[in-house]
């Protein structure tokens, strides 16, 4: 039996459940009856952090091996209800992954004893860092390619991995790959294109899912995008993803023109892939984002040009109107680190060193921000709750936000943004810009998208270049 | 560059959930995470360059030995076992930490080599470590079940791989009840002992040098198909043997008799044929030893008091932790608290792929150990989870003739926290009291994390010469 | 893991979910159900009807069948195909088409000697089995020409006025060929022209099916001009 509005927090060692997963048990288990407010989590610092902001204590000798379950009860909950919630907690966890039925088999443990079974199979492993590269090296060892969404692999052990790869002729896409499209299936976080002549190496994800969406509007297709994770062309790793990756679009015949998009890599690293690019059959596009540099869209705009297609208007859905009056600050709230990068690289352009007093910039995306949590391509929470904050805030005067579909992403990012949107302008009718990352052949109806968000009164952009300069200039000039 | 036309998912299922949703067939692996503390060392031994070979090295060797019965003789001969000297199943052991079991086994033993005329009288003489000495079955070559004490006089299967003249050696099997290897040392005990090596030893010796060489691995092969598991039920093996050896027996020159008693000896005796599967076992799995970056187990042993895993790649080193009581079914009135701890080398059974890992194959042992069929199978399936390879000779009908789980390997172990199943008999805690019950036990799992420290070690140590 | 209702996804090609999109609610007669692979009638008035395939992973990938991910069709309720709200339904399982598949002929700078395929015409509907040889050999070849980029206007009319005298099965693969609309295999053997990997190529390709992808392959090296073996 259990007090009216008792809390209970308990911490489980040795139990284990991905952050997605626990997001569905948590939110399971708020429905249960009796229930005010629930977390299922692992105790990162950031869940703790976030548990303690929902008011649960969380015992100081949790580590992020430990799971934290934290229930709140209702002020007028049955005496049963804890017990019931804390039953809906077990059968939530007991529900994915259950053990199987007599008739049934288990499940392979390891990605080595899965192979075993299949004869060409893809590895994609996104288990925390310190296990991600035994699980790659599974694959490497049965002469499979491997796509690692995994981050905070040490940067030798990437190394020797690629190295492993390299002699083998296999490939690693990643460490802290996010997308790849090999011959029409996404992997990851990836948009549904038309297949077409464009090869894309990618080490970034939403850079790579720009140029995917922007190319499938313009009727160019894109026949695999290989993403070679955030690391490849650093000093120390030195690109070896990204030759294989090359090489490996290069001798499909398919493949007419490569597009190469990441950050500078170092120096010598890209006069290195230059003078490699330049030696493989197929021409390559060098992207190298930065500042002063080609963005996205007019990266975008040189492959079609290269490949004698026309380029179209970038389209824009609904409109948005400048705030009459107050307001000197534009936020970005991004699910995409990329292309908050662009975005605060072209505002710089336009600012210089005021741009940090005109504009507010955050990448949801980053690590500290999803440490044990679901990215904010599956789970909004954190962005939405900001978006709130800013609108209510005096300063500000515009918000700039970017929505990504394909598969991965949560089925309805407009159902929850739209009338977080109109929430916000209903307090101000702050002028909110939206950068669409999305095809119409992305599982999240395109179009049903745009639509709920210009009906809450945004104006959304098919390029996020676009957006940005058309958010700047509803902010007005530098002051 | 081409579709890939099956993907394999560790980690979040929403990654499998988006590739269902594109119609890609997926296998989702059910990951966990490795034991506590163990990431680096696996991450390391990923990376040695010489394990996959290693490895593959490993489990070839093992796979490539015949087993035959070549001898019979006595310990004296066949090991050069001096007076005073006692082998014992499991790790190094002294008197003061073993367990009942194997103290009476001894005490017993001192008794039939004539050093005490009362088994009691030899207890000082341990404790003092008087002009006695003990040792590892597994370091000259041999193991013994339960107890598995072994003294000079005793008579001992001599085991041979022809390919390469290696040997191994085992001792012969009592029977049932009371018993030297669960610890009793009464009368009855040791007249049996003195009949088998003067009459029963002898007598073996004859069938098998004039019979000519058993096949232990052949025999093996078969009695897998016919409900026997080699570790817990060896009867279908046991009769193999007698149809072997019987004529060489009769027309052997002894007694009719004494040839008959033998028999009704040997086929009364169900468990007879463990005696050779465990030798051939370990013949087997000793053509792995010394291969450097092999993370293979090339041995599992228990003491009474410890369980030990020798491996592959580190020599003979063991790795011990506390030996656990095993989980299952009580004969007569006895029940948990009558038990004791794992012990005998009998876990070399599964080290080699079968016993307790072959369950599927053995449909009947499983009620014994308080098991359902469907949990047979899921045990032979889980044990493939954790080895290198399967044996092609050694199949499971119902598995689809799939080849028994062969070559535990650490790392595996380490990652998927699944632990060696091991069917066993139970012995008595106290000395004498006999078989209590069977059941299913494992190995403590801190020994995993123990040698993959030393192997990764290894690894390193290798790497740093090399200059990598 | 099978779903028993709700919706299942599969793979398929553009013309095979625009054509099923404009389909009429009502039943798909079976034409032929195995374990790996099932084909239905599909009609609709005024259009000529066509052979959709549901085919499981160890069937041949026809370009005109929608690909399942697993390998066993008989855990599904074949028997009560039909089409509703223009999507297909296996009995209560709706079919959602998750995932485009390009089955284009890769378009290749090869030359094709010019040559006739009358006899080949002549020969359709000759042969046993859901697509008769001859039906096989003459897809081979015109795909080839898709892929040179050799239009055969003439050709085409004649064979769409021939397909009459096979099987509905056959007579849509002749219209995919006409498409350039082929099985990956062809299309891998295609993209492998004139490198090491074609002898392999050729290989996985004539092992599709129990003799249509010799078929398919013996039309293609008819339409390459190469030397082929004596029968």
């Amino acid at each position: 039996m259990s007090a009216a509005g008792t809390v209970h927090v308990e911490l489980r060692g040795g139990a284990y459940a991905d952050s997605v997963a626990l997001l569905q048990v948590s939110r399971r288990v708020t429905d249960q009856p009796g229930v005010a407010a629930a977390q299922v989590a692992m105790a990162t610092p950031l869940n703790v952090e976030v548990l303690t902001q929902m008011g649960f204590a969380v015992p100081a000798e949790a580590t992020a091996n430990d799971m934290v379950v934290a229930i709140r009860l209702a002020e007028d909950s049955a005496g049963d209800a804890l017990d019931g919630a804390l039953a809906a907690v077990d059968t939530a966890l007991a529900g994915r992954g259950s053990a199987p039925g007599p008739a049934e088999v288990a499940r392979p443990r390891t990605a080595g004893a899965a192979l075993r079974g299949v004869p060409d199979a893809l590895t994609l492993v996104s288990v925390p860092g310190a296990s991600a590269l035994v699980e790659a090296m599974d694959a490497l060892d049965a002469g499979r390619d491997v796509m690692l969404f995994s981050d905070n692999v040490p940067v030798d052990q990437e190394v020797a991995l690629k190295r492993v790869a390299t002699e083998r002729g296999l490939l690693v896409m990643g460490p802290d790959c996010g997308t790849a499209v090999l011959g029409g299936v996404g992997l990851g976080f990836a948009n549904a294109v038309s297949p077409g002549p464009v090869g894309i190496v990618a080490a970034s994800g939403t850079g790579c899912q720009q140029l995917l969406a922007l190319l499938h509007h313009a009727g160019v297709g894109v026949g695999h995008a290989l993403g070679v994770g955030g690391h490849d062309l650093s000093a120390e790793v030195g690109g070896l993803s990204t030759r294989d990756a090359l090489l490996r679009l290069d001798r499909d015949p398919t493949v007419e023109l490569v597009v190469l998009v990441s950050k500078p890599p170092a120096a010598d690293v890209a006069a290195a892939l230059e003078e490699y690019a330049a030696s493989l059959a197929t021409p390559v596009e060098l992207a190298f984002l930065g500042a002063g540099r080609p963005d996205l869209t007019a990266v975008t705009e040189r492959v079609l040009a290269r490949l004698d297609r026309q380029v179209p208007a970038w389209p824009v859905v609904g409109r948005a109107e400048p705030l009459v009056q107050g307001g000197t600050v534009l936020h970005g709230l991004f699910v995409g680190g990329t292309l908050c990068e662009e975005a605060w690289l072209i505002a710089s352009e336009i600012h210089g060193d005021q741009t940090s007093r005109a504009c507010d910039f955050v990448d949801f995306g980053a690590d500290e921000l999803t440490q044990g949590r679901a990215h904010p391509m599956i789970d909004p929470t954190l962005r939405l709750e900001h978006l709130a904050r800013v609108a209510d805030d005096e300063r500000t005067a515009g918000v700039l936000l970017d929505v990504v579909l394909g598969h991965g992403a949560e089925p309805d990012p407009a159902g929850r943004l739209a009338p977080a949107i109109e929430a916000a302008r209903a307090l101000r009718p702050l002028p909110v810009v939206v950068t669409m990352v999305g095809t119409d052949l992305d599982p999240q109806r395109l179009g049903d998208q745009l639509s709920a968000l210009t009906a809450a009164g945004a104006e959304t952009h098919f390029s996020n270049a676009g957006a940005t300069r058309r958010a700047l200039e509803l902010l007005g000039g530098p002051r | 560059m081409n579709t890939p036309t099956h993907v394999v998912n560790v980690g979040a299922d929403l990654f499998a959930d988006a590739l269902d949703a594109q119609a890609v067939p997926v296998t989702r692996v059910d990951w966990r995470p490795p034991m506590p503390g163990t990431e680096a060392d696996l991450t390391t031994l990923a990376l040695d360059p010489l394990r996959r070979d290693a490895n593959a090295r490993a489990l070839a060797a093992v796979l490539e030995v015949r087993a035959t019965l070549v001898d019979v003789s006595p310990a004296s001969e066949v090991l050069g076992l001096q007076p005073g000297q006692f082998l014992h199943a499991g790790p190094p052991i002294g008197w003061d930490a073993a367990s009942g079991p194997l103290r009476g086994a001894l005490m017993g033993a001192a008794a039939l080599e004539g050093l005490v005329d009362d088994p009691e009288d030899a207890v000082p003489l341990f404790a003092a470590d008087a002009a006695v000495s003990l040792e590892p079955c597994h370091h000259r070559d041999a193991v013994g079940p339960m107890a598995g004490v072994v003294s000079p006089s005793m008579w001992m299967f001599v085991l041979e791989d022809s390919a390469t003249g290696r040997r191994t050696t085992c001792s012969l099997n009592e029977g049932l009840g009371k018993v030297l290897r669960y610890g009793a040392y009464g009368r009855e005990v040791l007249e049996r002992l003195r009949w088998m090596g003067d009459v029963l030893g002898p007598l073996l010796q004859k069938a098998v040098r004039s019979a000519g060489p058993v096949d232990v691995t052949g025999i093996l092969t078969q009695m897998l198909q016919m409900g026997d598991e080699a570790h817990n039920r060896n009867r279908a093996g046991t009769l193999m043997l007698l149809r072997d050896l019987a004529p060489a027996m009769v027309t052997s020159g002894a007694d009719a008799t004494e040839v008959a008693q033998a028999l009704r000896f040997v086929g009364g005796n169900d468990h007879f044929f463990l005696n050779l599967a465990m030798p051939a076992c370990k013949l087997a799995l000793d053509a792995a030893r010394s291969i450097e970056g092999s993370t293979m187990v090339v041995a599992m042993a228990r003491n009474g008091t410890d369980f030990g895993i020798q491996t592959a790649g580190t020599g003979d080193e063991w790795f011990t932790g506390p030996a656990q009581l095993a989980d299952g079914l009580f004969l007569g009135d006895y029940g948990p608290d009558d038990a004791n701890p794992d012990i005998g080398d009998s876990a070399i059974t599964e080290s080699a792929g079968i016993g307790g890992f072959a369950m599927a194959t053995a449909p009947a042992i499983v009620r014994l150990v308080g098991g359902t069929v469907p949990d047979a199978l899921a045990t032979t399936r889980r044990m493939h989870e954790i080895t290198l390879g399967e044996n092609p000779r050694w199949t499971v009908p119902v598995l689809d003739f799939q080849g028994t789980p062969t070559g535990i390997d650490v790392t595996l172990v380490c990652r998927t926290g699944i632990l060696p199943q091991i069917n066993t008999g139970m012995a008595g805690r106290v000395a004498g009291v006999g078989q209590v019950g069977a059941g299913l036990v494992s190995p403590p799992a801190e020994i995993f994390p123990k040698a993959l420290s030393v192997l990764a070690a290894r690894t390193r140590s290798r790497a740093a010469t090399q200059g990598a | 893991m099978r779903p028993f209702s709700g919706t299942m996804s599969v793979a398929g090609a553009t013309r095979v979910r625009d054509r099923l999109a404009a389909t009429p609610d009502g039943p798909l007669p079976a034409l032929h159900t195995g374990p790996h692979a099932a084909y239905f009638a599909v009609e609709r008035p005024g259009s000529d009807p066509w052979c959709l395939g549901v085919v499981g992973t160890q069937a041949a990938a026809v370009p005109n069948a929608l690909r399942i991910a697993f390998r066993d069709l008989r855990s599904l309720d074949l028997g009560a195909t039909h089409v509703l709200d223009g999507t297909l339904q296996l009995g209560s399982i709706r079919i959602r088409i998750g995932r485009l598949i390009d089955v284009q002929v890769p378009r290749r700078p090869i030359t094709v000697p010019a040559s006739d395929p009358a006899p080949l015409i002549a020969r359709i509907g000759l042969g046993e089995g859901l697509t008769p040889y001859a039906d096989d050999v003459l897809c081979g070849w015109l795909a080839i020409q898709r892929a040179a980029g050799v239009a055969t206007p003439e050709v085409d009319q004649e064979v769409r006025a021939a397909v009459a005298r096979t099987t509905l099965l056959s007579a849509t693969l002749l219209d995919c060929a006409l498409h350039g609309e082929v099985l990956p295999e062809f299309a891998a053997y295609v993209a492998s022209l004139g490198t090491p990997d074609q002898p392999e190529r050729e290989a996985a390709l004539a092992a599709v099916g129990e003799s249509s992808g010799e078929g398919l392959l013996a039309g293609a090296r008819q339409a390459l001009g190469v030397e082929t073996e004596a029968a």
